[in-house]
């Protein structure tokens, strides 16, 4: 395999990009939302319980403590949701978008191998996804340190093992999940957006899990831990094993001229 | 340079190309006409390596578009012009063919002069950092044959070149497209355009699922129509018809509104003296003698509809 085939297909790709204000959009506006959002709405979600917790003492600033580190571990999560959302809107023009300008033809007559277009592509919307995805997380870090009442948490939360994990096994693994997906959709549909729709379908187990984990730990039934994530990274490895020979198959180019919608 | 033997493909139960036999000559300019759904395209994608074959065979130079090992040798000595210009509309003109002249290994510095020189000639120049979805129809198919050429292919496969463009710029493509045969790049153009095939190519093949014909023009004509001579005079008499059978050629088409007599014969060189001194002999006046050819619309029409 010659990966400067791949990195120049890579590469097209984020010139197209750079043309395209909302794929910039979202790959600028949304981490930085999510970064920022979310520990102000932490924020906010706290003081309104108490506007000053040095009042507090003893077992019921323990109680506030330990409630507020859990909704935090359920947030940290949702920007797996982003990093899972992100390569899907990536990919979707990656791979649809030369569909839809009728550019595969001559793509796929160049002398790169299908494993190198498929490679190329999958760089294409993984690489910004992480970038975006790992940017969102600093900014998230940073300021949930930096606002959250020193009362509740002296020392800095953020980034706590559970984090870690999930920048280290999670996150990484994801966005290729979701790709696989975009590709499999990406052969039977010829619209940017309805790729993006039905790719998205993949942000719903992390979805649910995200709601599940937020309203177990609102409640105090469970919090999350590093073996979740670690099985949730598990998981999400077997699936992209499991779909790998499928995208494999419908990105050959006989498939893609003649079996692609 | 491109010899196919049996060639065969099948989708399910759909023969699209059934058993194509053909040579194109390094430096040929072949046309391969036929209606929508002959299976030009397929042909045209088997022979780029883009599609497999069901059957038969086929070589590009050396190399067998059958073998896994030979595709992308063929790949990187081939040009394709698809039916689509297919150009990155937000990237520039000269962003699209750098990207292709980097997937085909052109090395930097030629691949900057080639970029310059193509650009140059089909007057692109100025534009070469303007984005291509700004461009015209007649701008973005010169600008996709230069994509084509970028790797310097000893063949070039064209589908369709000049589809949908103006008057002007189809002159453009097709004058393009004759500077490449004095170069001896073997072409091989499928089209519906007969005026452009005629104008253009040294051969054609007519498909229609199967190779109908092949040949020049002339052989296609002779094909169909048997050798003719025409003969221009005058006036049409008996006398000049009578004439002309008693040296031996029976078979006489008279065209009375033309003056013209249309006269099977074997060979024009040895035959057409004979039939010039009955002509004389017999009063009539001979303004022009030629070969009857038929039309390349002529022979694709009687051809398709056989």
């Amino acid at each position: 395999m010659d990966i400067s085939n791949s990195w120049t297909i890579t590469r097209k790709d984020f010139s197209v990009y750079r043309k395209k204000k909302s794929v910039m959009a979202m790959l600028v506006v949304l981490p930085l939302a999510i970064g920022i959002g979310l520990p102000v709405l932490m924020l906010v979600l706290i003081t309104r319980k108490f506007a000053d917790y040095t009042t507090l003492s003893g077992v019921a600033l323990l109680k506030e403590a330990a409630t507020a580190q859990a909704l935090l571990e359920a947030f940290s999560f949702f920007i797996v949701i982003i990093g899972s959302l992100m390569p899907i809107w990536l990919s979707s023009y990656a791979i649809v978008g030369e569909k839809v300008e009728k550019t595969l033809e001559p793509l796929l007559a160049t002398p790169a191998t299908d494993g190198e277009l498929l490679l190329g592509k999958i760089l294409a919307a993984y690489i910004p996804s992480i970038i975006a995805v790992f940017g969102s997380v600093l900014v998230f870090v940073v300021l949930t340190d930096t606002v959250l009442p020193s009362a509740l948490f002296p020392q800095p939360f953020l980034p706590n093992p559970a984090m870690w994990t999930m920048i280290g096994t999670v996150i990484p693994v994801v966005p290729l999940l979701n790709i696989e997906a975009c590709i499999i959709i990406s052969s039977r549909v010829s619209d940017v957006r309805a790729a993006y729709q039905y790719a998205a379908i993949t942000v719903v187990p992390y979805l649910l899990i995200y709601i599940v984990t937020e309203i177990s730990s609102l409640t105090g039934v469970y919090v999350f831990t590093v073996q979740d994530l670690l099985i949730i990274s598990g998981c999400t490895l077997l699936a992209i094993l499991a779909l790998a020979t499928l995208v494999r198959r419908l990105f050959g180019r006989e498939a893609i001229l003649t079996r692609w919608k | 340079m491109i010899d196919i033997e049996s060639l065969t493909k099948k989708f399910g139960e759909l023969t699209a190309v059934d058993n194509l036999t053909l040579h194109v000559d390094e430096g040929e300019c072949f046309g391969f006409l036929g209606p929508n759904g002959a299976g030009k395209t397929t042909t045209v994608r088997m022979l780029c390596c883009l599609i497999s074959k069901t059957s038969g065979t086929a070589m590009i130079g050396d190399y067998d578009i059958g073998k896994k090992a030979d595709a992308q040798k063929i790949r990187a000595m081939i040009g394709l012009l698809p039916e689509n210009a297919g150009l990155y509309e937000d990237l520039s003109a000269y962003r699209n063919l750098d990207f292709y002249g980097r997937l085909y290994k052109v090395p930097e510095g030629i691949r900057r002069e080639r970029i310059e020189y193509f650009l140059k000639l089909l007057d692109l120049w100025e534009k070469r950092d303007v984005t291509t979805g700004t461009f015209s129809k007649g701008m973005k198919q010169k600008l996709a044959i230069a994509r084509a050429l970028i790797h310097d292919p000893k063949i070039l496969f064209m589908d369709e070149p000049t589809a949908g463009l103006d008057p002007e710029a189809s002159k453009m493509v097709r004058e393009f497209i004759l500077d490449l045969k004095k170069e001896k790049h073997t072409i091989f153009l499928t089209t519906h355009n007969l005026d452009e095939a005629t104008k253009i190519c040294d051969r054609v093949g007519i498909l229609k699922t199967k190779l109908i014909a092949v040949g020049s023009l002339d052989e296609l004509s002779a094909s169909l129509t048997g050798k003719k001579s025409s003969v221009q005079v005058d006036l049409v008499t008996e006398e000049i018809v009578d004439a002309i059978r008693n040296v031996g050629f029976e078979k006489v088409e008279v065209i009375e509104n033309e003056n013209r007599l249309n006269i099977d014969v074997n060979d024009p060189n040895t035959d057409n003296p004979g039939i010039i001194d009955a002509i004389v002999s017999a009063g009539g006046k001979i303004r022009a003698i030629s070969g009857v050819n038929l039309s390349l619309e002529d022979i694709y029409l009687k051809l398709i509809r056989s």
